[in-house]
């Protein structure tokens, strides 16, 4: 890959444009066909654009995997109205269109694009892709203990199946919990199509309208985080949020649970043994300060007692305006 | 093209097609410039360190002259980003712009918690790290009480301090300080109060920083994973200011992970407790009461923090007993606080011109 593909590309995309223009006729019906290549030309730029400093590298990275496919398909957007009379309405049909339809979920979209999204960290991820990374695993542990499953919950073996159970009680539950959360988000995305389409009646006014593809993807992101804004400041959203968390916390305890039985059966330390190790650690540390402090103490003389601080307060210049910056003001309490 | 120009778009595929081009062309540029930066390292100031506590540690920062005023300002910083956001670069620094005007600026380096922090408490970070601070700059300048500036978290650690030891601090700022953690606006204040806090730490032990990044991103999705990086692309001819977005990408994701008893204490007194409004708030077993905070207080917030809502530190207000309270507002957001160019000229200057009659 060298710099002459991405100047081919350019070429090529400068054509690709150059026959929208020809096909943005009033006599065309329809919307225009995306533009060519855009996802192919991005990578090959993010591939070529990297091998600098590590942060330019990772920048590079997130603009490909977060950035780049939205305002691409924005651009198609865009393609497909140019230089025609189009209501909001079609506007926002066309954009709904292209996100999935009647069924489109930005936000799950957008969230699932995010580095760490594909992670097996269930607090990175968007939890729908999260449970389906771990099914595998899940899966796997499962049919291991399927025997301890099949067992009555007595007797030796009835703290393990006891185990397995509540691992797999957990599971259904962040099934269920992080189906509550996309709903919201579901919710979210509708609204900002609602918002999207009145941010563009705004914008039909004469002198108001939206100059370029960054303009109509900037109206876009605005919709976009208000939809999100209302939703999460909401207490539905606080108590699905919750849900989601507490259980995506239950299922990751209940694996550690288990990995732990098994490392301790092979002779591992285990990370509660860890955490107690630290915990005492801690508290002795604690305690030496303590002693050393009252040794110091005892050893110094006495210090020179501090004004107290009422008096002090007395004593201070009254409240005034800090001194006043070209544009904040401040403003004193005053005596109360 | 009839009907053209009667609804919300007005480019035709000419201009789209010429704004593709230098869409391109920055892209093109992108190429070189990518390849070309070289500093994207922080710190702008010369700074040395004259004390420490385990992972924990105090600079002293040095300007191109000796400070005038007589009493050190010690800055607090959160636990969840690096501190030298107040020094990033020369352009867009607080310490330098406070030193230039005089102050003799300390800062506390909380370090990187690793496992074996995690039972550290909010007692340790509150009393025994900046405590020890404090009464390491005391001894040194022979005062009873120094200056104290607390900013975001460290602003409400700093008003704990202050409550628990008012005779150590002569004169207390807040930045960005969350006091009221439950007013409607408050997105994290909402998202923290239904958590099983105990489930949460239990589970993790200490909160990993991509945790809590990824929290602080959600915050504001659209803007933060997307929005922002289709701007590179503004900058990708600009090494200057690629270097800048690049640099502030180091500061946003080299965050420490958290302590996980500190984190536990601080979610359920503060986030969920909303303690400092409500009472409840306990470090080591001493409550914390705002109105023992008595000394001269500044609360700067800025209008537009997604993060901490103005109406979040506004409550400061009604609640410390200093008869001596002053609010600076700042038009900027939670970040633009510290490296906005408007910032640089207003923030230092505010905090200077209200330290100096009350330090000399």
């Amino acid at each position: 890959m060298k710099q002459d593909d991405f100047e081919a590309w350019t070429r090529q995309y400068w054509n690709a444009w150059g026959d929208t223009l020809r096909s943005a006729t009033p006599e065309t019906s329809g919307p225009t066909p995306g533009l060519p290549g855009w996802n192919d030309a991005m990578n090959w730029w993010s591939q070529l654009a990297k091998g600098g400093m590590p942060q330019g590298d990772e920048a590079v990275s997130r603009f490909n995997s977060q950035a780049q496919g939205w305002f691409g398909q924005m651009q198609q957007l865009a393609a497909q109205f140019a230089g025609r009379s189009a209501n909001p309405a079609d506007i926002t049909a066309a954009w709904k269109k292209a996100l999935g339809g009647d069924g489109a979920n930005p936000f799950a979209q957008m969230f699932g694009t995010m580095p760490g999204s594909d992670s097996t960290d269930p607090c990175l991820s968007d939890p729908s892709q999260w449970f389906e990374q771990a099914a595998p695993w899940l899966q796997k542990m499962q049919r291991n203990g399927r025997s301890w499953l099949g067992l009555p919950a007595f007797g030796f073996a009835r703290e393990h199946q006891e185990r397995w159970q509540h691992l797999m009680q957990a599971q259904l539950d962040l099934q269920q919990q992080s189906q509550a959360y996309q709903t919201l988000l579901g919710e979210a995305g509708q609204d900002a199509f609602v918002r999207f389409e009145r941010k563009l009646g705004e914008r039909s006014a004469p002198g108001r309208q939206l100059e370029s593809v960054r303009a109509l993807f900037d109206l876009w992101i605005d919709a976009a985080e208000e939809a999100y804004a209302d939703i999460a400041l909401s207490p539905r959203f606080r108590d699905a949020y919750a849900a989601l968390v507490n259980a995506q916390m239950t299922l990751r305890g209940r694996q550690q649970a288990i990995v732990e039985q098994a490392s301790a059966q092979m002779g591992m330390p285990t990370r509660t043994e860890l955490d107690s190790a630290h915990r005492k650690i801690v508290q002795l540390e604690r305690e030496l300060r303590r002693l050393r402090d009252a040794v110091e103490g005892a050893a110094k003389p006495a210090p020179k007692p501090a004004p107290e601080p009422e008096a002090r307060v007395r004593k201070a210049a009254p409240a005034k305006p800090a001194a006043k910056p070209a544009t904040a003001a401040a403003k004193p309490k005053g005596k109360r | 093209m009839d009907g053209f120009g009667q609804g919300p778009l007005g480019f035709t595929p000419q201009s789209l097609a010429e704004e593709s081009l230098r869409f391109q062309a920055k892209l093109r540029a992108g190429l070189e410039t990518l390849h070309q930066v070289e500093d994207v390292d922080y710190g702008a100031t010369a700074r040395e360190e004259v004390w420490r506590d385990g992972t924990v540690a105090l600079y002293r920062f040095r300007g191109d002259r000796a400070p005038t005023s007589k009493v050190p300002l010690l800055i607090v910083y959160a636990l969840v980003n690096r501190p030298y956001m107040v020094d990033l670069q020369e352009d867009k620094s607080l310490v330098r712009g406070l030193l230039e005007r005089g102050e003799d600026v300390y800062v506390i380096d909380w370090g990187y918690p690793d496992r074996s922090d995690r039972y550290l408490e909010l007692e340790d970070y509150i009393q025994r790290y900046i405590g020890g601070a404090i009464d390491h700059l005391r001894r040194e300048y022979r005062l009873d009480a120094i200056n104290l500036l607390g900013i975001c978290q460290g602003g409400a650690f700093s008003l704990c301090h202050a409550a628990l030891n008012p005779h150590k601090v002569r004169n207390l700022i807040t930045m960005v300080t969350p006091v009221d953690f439950h007013t409607s606006d408050n997105m994290l204040g909402n998202w923290t109060r239904g958590l099983d806090i105990d489930l949460f730490i239990d589970t993790l032990g200490n909160v990993p920083a991509d945790v809590m990044n990824w929290c602080y991103l959600t915050l504001k999705p659209w803007r933060l994973f997307v929005q922002k990086y289709v701007g590179l692309v503004d900058v990708l001819d600009d090494r200057k200011a690629l270097e800048d977005f690049l640099r502030m990408e180091k500061w946003i994701f080299d965050s420490p992970d958290q302590a996980g008893e500190a984190f536990r204490q601080f979610c359920k007194q503060f986030y969920q407790g909303n303690g400092f409004v409500k009472g409840g708030i306990d470090i080591g077993g001493r409550p914390v009461d705002l109105r023992n905070v008595a000394m001269p207080v500044l609360n700067i917030y800025a209008e537009q923090d997604h993060l901490v809502p103005p109406s979040s530190s506004k409550a400061l207000a009604g609640l410390v007993g200093s008869e001596d309270y002053s609010e600076v507002s700042f038009k900027g957001g939670h970040i633009g606080i510290y490296v906005s160019s408007r910032a640089q000229r207003e923030v230092p200057t505010a905090i200077h011109d209200w330290l100096a009659p009350r330090s000399r």
